[in-house]
């Protein structure tokens, strides 16, 4: 398939290949809109198109049915209760019922103790009635606290819904799905030096290793060639293509949603890159919030990154336009490390000084941190937009 | 290739399943006898079983005889069920179900135990075991939860999970923690493990399951229940309530009366509750797999009504068979099957299922687009030689990674 973008190498030129440029990117978001159909021949892709649109018209044409009123209520409801028992918890059709659900849980909460006492047996409903007056005080006690108790628990439900509408509210305008451009800037795909710089800083290190936004596998293949228990994640598939024929274990994910999946303590390296160059400040925060919880203590986590020289190179003109954030300066990863209570940060460069690489222990969090708490790690771990 | 392995380069792998046998139709069982014996015969392992004499997931009793035996080269040790599924276990548990985020790690041991099976002969060889690698298939059960905490060997789960509130009990987490390595059947499946239990550090896969295309000669049940020539739905599987086999008779029986018409709709599976009785339905419970074959051959469409799906070996089926499908969008797993392939459409209510339905069966054309649009998927993707090899490329590395 052709990935609209050079394939020639330039090792060996002492120059920097990049890795974006304006023809690359729409290789890149081209081979994003068909990475699941990889493989696949024009006839299937024809196929899988022709039954999606048969798809949209069996949606049209039964929201046009509903609207003409085809589908008797008391079939609808049934069919709904159906469902109801079918649904797995938290889907996302549960979820467009949550408003009828709170209506129905706002209606019910109040207990009324003026209980009907008709009856159509003769003195029965003057008998109901004098109960229901001997009774009014045990019950009107024990109506308030639950009555009490019901409200309050809706009003808190409702403050939730209403908490929770906010952050979805400022997910889309934080969204950069559309413009997602990985670029790498700082790959070490031509920073042979560099990246054997950092192999033997992780000569020692022990445990699981990640490297994120892997590209064409420079430090991924010197770590496996070391032995080491190593993995690495892109989004470009033709990368990951290739370093799967190498037989390097390799994933199709994005550096925060995947590493929102990890466990805690459970990798003894991250290697990140990409997005610490072109992300927007929250998500390379978030990017540092989750190393700290991956990585046990004593592990390393090492932030490959570029000069803004490098960003705003030519040939990378479109990604830092584009892009929401640009890079930090090594000073400032090594002040935010810090701050995140890594120990041991050491910086090393490339000879022109324009790739870095900036390393770092992780330890345990101390009380002191005065902007971020073990609560906002939890935080960021659980950010909804992780999970998507 | 695989099947040129010679014995000294053979791994030796133990599956352990609560149950195993030619005759266990279950969805995971049936996926994991097929996979031991994909490995078999291309001559990649040296298969064992170790599961339980059981045969029934609603009592879990002592079917089988204990002891060994070789089923198509895989060898099968079976241990005594020292308990099976108390006899009220979905009275008894519905309260737990209902929130089982909240239960403590102690009652959801205790939910795992009250279904069954518990074999604690099964336990003892798990906790001998010393061949290159243990395989648990799947997630749920007690062998499974219990065995992969005494595993003294690398340990490889097949979770066959799909989002299900069972999924939700906390005992879980500590299982997914202590297991080395993943195998999925699809990638939905994987997203909601990987979300639930953060685990996508852990060496992955996502396999599918290979098929066998039927090589004998049909049978004849079409004909045995006047079905010759006359369109039929297909619907394969246990008849289940939670399989979703109750709402597609509802909808089926209301589908007839707007649409009178010559159509059938058969069930065909282990029965385990009874939908209620409708005109042109046929419950016919299990069948041979030549009636299965006979089955799919002449359907109009297979239809899957379950939500509750990690993958549908019977999609693979009913597409080896250029057959459309209709699926319940609530399932991701079979909905992400059908969106990749085109291989069919996908319901999410009575209207949606009508009209879909009414697509499929007067439009030859989509019918046969989406039929061969499923056969190319399948043939690209579940063939057993090239799944059998990147299996055993991933075992091998797991079991290397272990040392």
């Amino acid at each position: 398939m052709d990935k609209g973008h050079p394939k020639e190498s330039l090792e060996g030129t002492g120059k920097f290949e990049p890795e974006l440029s304006g023809a690359r990117v729409q290789g890149y978001l081209a081979e994003a809109s068909a990475s699941s159909e990889e493989g696949q021949s024009d006839e299937t892709l024809e196929a899988i198109a022709y039954v999606a649109r048969v798809q949209r018209e069996i949606e049209a044409e039964v929201a046009a049915l509903r609207a003409e009123g085809k589908y008797p209520p008391s079939l609808v409801a049934r069919i709904k209760r159906y469902y109801q028992t079918l649904l797995p918890p938290g889907s996302a059709t549960a979820l467009r019922d949550f408003d009828e659900a709170y209506r129905l849980l706002d209606r019910v909460a109040y207990i009324d103790i003026d209980v009907p006492t008709q009856s159509q047996k003769p003195g029965v409903s003057q008998i109901k009635r004098v109960a229901r007056i001997f009774i009014a005080w045990y019950l009107n006690y024990v109506a308030q606290q639950f009555n009490n108790f019901s409200s309050n628990l809706i009003r808190l439900i409702g403050i939730i819904d209403a908490r929770i509408a906010r952050l979805e509210a400022k997910f889309d305008e934080t969204d950069f799905s559309a413009v997602d451009l990985i670029g790498v800037t700082a790959s070490l795909s031509a920073q042979r030096e560099l990246a054997a710089a950092l192999a033997t800083e992780l000569a020692d290190n022990k445990g699981r290793m990640l490297v994120a936004e892997c590209g064409d596998g420079a430090i991924l293949a010197l770590l496996a060639d070391q032995g080491r228990d190593v993995y690495g994640i892109d989004t470009r598939v033709e990368y990951l293509d290739q370093l799967e024929m190498r037989r390097l274990e390799v994933r199709n994910s994005k550096t925060l949603s995947h590493l929102a999946k990890v466990e805690n303590s459970s990798l003894g390296t991250l290697v990140l890159s990409g997005i610490v160059d072109r992300a927007s400040i929250s998500d390379r925060v978030a990017a540092l919030f989750h190393a700290k919880r991956v990585l046990y203590q004593g592990g390393t986590l090492a932030i490959v990154s570029s000069g803004l020289e490098t960003f705003m190179a030519p040939e990378n003109h479109l990604e830092s336009d584009l892009s929401p954030g640009r890079p930090f300066t090594p000073q400032t990863w090594a002040e935010l490390a810090r701050r995140l209570s890594f120990s041991h940060v050491r910086t090393l460069f490339d000879a022109n000084s324009n790739h870095f690489v900036v390393i770092a222990n992780n330890t345990k969090i101390e009380a002191r941190l005065s902007w971020l708490s073990e609560s906002a790690i939890i935080s960021a771990a659980r950010d909804p937009r992780l999970e998507k | 290739m695989a099947s040129n392995s010679n014995a000294k380069n053979q791994l030796h792998l133990t599956y352990v399943v609560p149950r195993y046998g030619q005759e266990i139709i279950g969805g995971a069982e049936n996926a994991t006898r097929m996979l031991a014996e994909a490995m078999t015969r291309f001559g990649v392992a040296q298969v064992e079983i170790f599961t339980t004499t059981a045969s029934s997931i609603d009592t879990w009793a002592n079917d089988y005889a204990c002891g060994d035996e070789v089923l198509n080269g895989v060898t099968i040790h079976r241990f005594k069920v020292d308990s099976g599924r108390i006899a009220n276990f979905a009275a008894a548990t519905r309260r737990m179900l209902a929130a089982p985020a909240s239960l403590t790690e102690g009652e959801a041991q205790e939910f795992i135990r009250l279904q069954g099976p518990v074999s604690s002969d099964l336990l003892d060889a798990v906790d001998a075991c010393r061949h290159d690698a243990l395989i648990f298939y799947p997630y749920l059960y007690h062998p499974i939860t219990q065995g992969l905490m005494r595993a003294n060997v690398p340990t490889i789960m097949h979770p066959a999970a799909h989002m299900e509130p069972v999924l939700l009990l906390p005992v879980f987490q500590s299982v997914f923690s202590k297991v080395d390595a993943l195998v999925y059947h699809t990638d939905a499946e994987r997203r909601v493990i990987e979300s639930r239990f953060k685990v996508a550090q852990k060496p992955a896969l996502t396999l599918g399951m290979g098929f066998e295309h039927f090589r004998g000669t049909p049978g004849d049940i079409g004909l045995r229940l006047g079905l010759q020539d006359k369109p039929y739905l297909l619907c394969l599987g246990r008849v289940d309530a939670p399989k979703g086999t109750t709402l597609l008779v509802d909808m089926f029986k209301e589908y007839k009366t707007r649409n009178p018409s010559a159509l059938s709709l058969v069930l065909a599976g282990p029965i385990s509750i009874m939908p209620n009785p409708a005109p042109d339905v046929y419950v016919v419970g299990p069948v041979t797999e030549s009636d299965k074959a006979d089955l799919l051959a002449n359907t109009s469409c297979l239809v899957s009504p379950s939500a509750f799906e990690s993958f549908s070996i019977v999609l693979i089926e009913a597409w080896a068979n250029r057959k459309p499908v209709l699926v319940n969008s609530l399932c991701e797993p079979t909905l992400e099957q059908v969106q990749r392939s085109g291989g069919g459409l996908a319901f999410h209510d009575f209207g949606s299922f009508e009209v879909a339905l009414n697509r499929i069966l007067t439009d030859g054309e989509l019918s046969t687009v989406m039929g061969v649009a499923g056969h190319d998927y399948v043939m690209s993707r579940y063939q057993w030689p090239k799944l059998i090899e990147s299996y055993q490329t991933f075992i091998s590395r797991v079991i290397e990674r272990s040392r």
